[in-house]
């Protein structure tokens, strides 16, 4: 008994592990507004090599939730979109970090180390509603700023980038 | 002037409270200066503002190029897409500069919340003349340059300050921390002095100390030889005065032996003259001989010689035999003698022969003083509800001046009675009690007046107190 409860177990661990997001992710053209535009060192693409997401293919992907306040906003929000880690594992990137270029071509450099250490995720969601570009969207980066104070770092901050138009794996 | 080591201490310790002082203060300033170098540096993250007052001039420029593109391309809607774009993407700009951390800010540099206040405004025009936005209106479009031409100033303005302040507060702090880096090292050099000075100050004491030391050691040496040299003398003095007693005795009792045989006429009658010269002569030998016994008492003490075996008996029984013995051994007229005592006995534990001659000295003292009309009365009772014996001698003799009294108890010393010449008023009987008395850890008082007799009282503690194994006090005298 005690060896098939054991094994049953392993098994679920391992289809939470692996499973949730295929490995082989089958991407098809985007039908709405393009949103994001992934390229660079990654092994899955739709658009000319690159992963071109709208908003209804990102909400394909798992959602992660992050409640914080952050220091360009007024009051505490539930911001939610896809994690960092999940991004990375649905297109196979391969590299070590994401060089994020924003609408106002603002750039900045996020390690792949990051996703793990502190749950990036890439939010399109505030407080339930889509983000405008006159709110920091359609994808704003967002640290978990509230539960780890030590992220309130000028090299952090500048990572958190708003109105982010395409990430480059590399 | 040579400083002696104490002051040396007190030097010391003064040097090491100014210097502490000093350094406290110092460290205390740094401290604070610390302080309000990292609040500076908090501030500084605000002066971030001309960072982010650069990007939003840069978006509002951009904007006002993308106004140009469509009106050059004659209303392109591509064109137009990008124009709501780039005014959407400052909108944002001029709500994170509203409502961000910037915003904490901008009461720091001049005209920023003024500027932001009127950005609101402005791209609020922007946003509702893009409405009505034709290309082929030159008041249509500029109705959406004109806001965004100030916005460009605006920013500018900002920019510029806020790069100014940043650039002040950071060559302020540089200069700042450069100081603080200096008063540091200061006292660093201080602290580093002044543990020389100490450390130099503790080993001029403690040397000083050492050879102070050293002179006790041997001043102390020499007062120990002193010491045992005076001892030595003063049990020397104390032999002699023993042995010759002792020597003096003998011939002095063939003296008192011969006289009484002339004066009894043992062997033939004797002039009358004759007879008188030989009583007196037997009188002075006895009075001499009693003298000796004294003196012989006083050196077995000084000498340091334990007065005797301790024994159980009646306080009683010692002071009626030693009554009486003062009673036989007193000649010619005597004045009467009472012995008052309870009747039941009193138990004490004591050498008997010290509370004897206690009795003796004290009777005989008193009878000696009191006319033969007087009267001697000797009680003895017990003391402290029965905690100790009271022994009170009370004459009706000549009494004492206070003069006497102080001579006859004064310091114990055979030299200062044989110097005081042993008068027939004082005798050296007073010291030998007070000096038993103290041996048993008693107290003794004497009561006296001239011309109205004396009362001596004599009180003992029942358990009595051991003797002292050697008396200073007697080799000190």
């Amino acid at each position: 008994m005690k060896t098939i409860r054991g094994i049953a177990r392993a098994l679920l661990f391992g289809l939470i592990l692996s499973g949730l997001v295929p490995d082989s992710f089958a991407l098809d053209r985007p039908t709405g507004t393009p949103v994001l535009t992934v390229s660079g060192m990654i092994a899955t693409s739709n658009v000319d090599g690159s992963a071109v997401f709208d908003l209804a293919m990102l909400r394909t992907l798992p959602v992660t939730g992050i409640r914080t306040a952050t220091p360009w906003d007024k009051g505490v929000h539930h911001f939610e979109g896809v994690s960092g880690a999940d991004l990375v594992r649905a297109l196979g990137a391969s590299g070590t970090e994401f060089h994020v270029v924003a609408l106002n071509n603002y750039e900045a450099v996020i390690p792949f180390s990051d996703f793990a250490r502190y749950g990036v995720i890439f939010a399109y969601l505030k407080d339930g509603a889509p983000m405008s570009v006159r709110d920091k969207g359609p994808i704003f980066v967002v640290y978990p700023f509230d539960s780890d104070p030590a992220l309130n770092r000028e090299d952090i901050l500048a990572r958190s980038v708003w109105q982010v138009k395409s990430l480059e794996a590399r | 002037m040579s400083i002696r080591p104490e002051s040396w201490l007190v030097i010391g310790r003064n040097v090491v409270a100014a210097i502490s002082l000093a350094l406290l203060t110092v460290l205390a300033v740094i401290l604070l200066d610390l302080r309000a170098r990292d609040q500076a540096i908090t501030d500084l993250r605000g002066y971030e503002l001309s960072g982010t007052a650069g990007r939003w001039r840069d978006e509002a420029l951009v904007t006002l190029l993308a106004l140009d593109r469509y009106v050059a391309n004659s209303g392109r809607p591509s064109d137009l897409d990008d124009l709501k774009l780039r005014v959407d993407i400052l909108w944002n700009r001029v709500s994170v500069l509203e409502g961000g951390r910037e915003n904490y800010h901008t009461d720091i540099i001049p005209g920023a919340g003024p500027a932001i206040r009127r950005s609101r405004e402005l791209i609020t025009d922007v946003d509702r003349a893009l409405a009505t936005l034709d290309p082929a209106t030159p008041a249509s479009i500029d109705a959406v340059r004109q806001p965004l031409l100030e916005m460009v100033g605006l920013s500018r303005q900002v920019s510029l300050q806020a790069g100014h302040l940043h650039g002040s507060l950071v060559a302020e702090s540089r200069m700042r921390l450069d100081s603080l880096h200096s008063q540091l090292v200061a006292a660093i050099i201080a602290i580093a002095v002044s543990v020389a000075v100490l450390i130099g100050l503790l080993i001029t004491q403690s040397r000083r100390l050492r050879r102070s030391v050293d002179d006790l050691q041997v001043l102390n040496a020499e007062v120990m030889r002193q010491a045992e040299l005076v001892q030595q003398a003063g049990e020397a003095k104390m032999r002699f005065l023993g042995h010759m007693s002792h020597e003096l005795r003998t011939p002095l009792n063939a003296i008192i032996g011969f006289a009484d045989l002339i004066r009894l006429q043992m062997f033939g009658p004797v002039q009358q003259q004759y007879q008188d010269y030989v009583t007196s002569i037997s009188e002075g030998a006895h009075e001499l001989s009693r003298v000796l016994q004294q003196i012989l008492e006083i050196a077995r003490h000084d000498t340091g010689r334990s007065p005797g075996k301790v024994s159980v008996f009646d306080i009683g029984t010692v002071v009626r035999e030693a009554v009486n013995s003062v009673r036989h051994g007193h000649r010619g007229e005597q004045a009467g003698i009472d012995i008052r005592l309870p009747e039941e006995a009193m138990a004490f534990e004591a050498d008997p022969s010290t509370i004897s001659q206690i009795v003796w000295h004290l009777a005989s003292n008193a009878l000696r003083h009191t006319p033969a009309d007087g009267q001697v009365i000797v009680s003895a009772h017990p003391w402290n509800v029965g905690d100790g014996i009271e022994i009170v001698v009370r004459d009706s003799g000549s009494g004492m001046s206070r003069e006497e009294k102080q001579a006859a108890l004064g310091t114990f010393s055979v030299a200062n009675h044989l110097t005081a010449r042993s008068r027939s008023g004082i005798g050296l009987g007073l010291r030998i009690v007070q000096r038993n008395v103290e041996v048993l850890g008693g107290r003794f008082r004497l009561v006296s007046r001239k011309g109205h007799g004396t009362i001596a009282m004599v009180r003992l503690p029942r358990r009595p107190l051991k003797r002292r194994a050697t008396d200073r006090r007697a080799i000190a005298a």
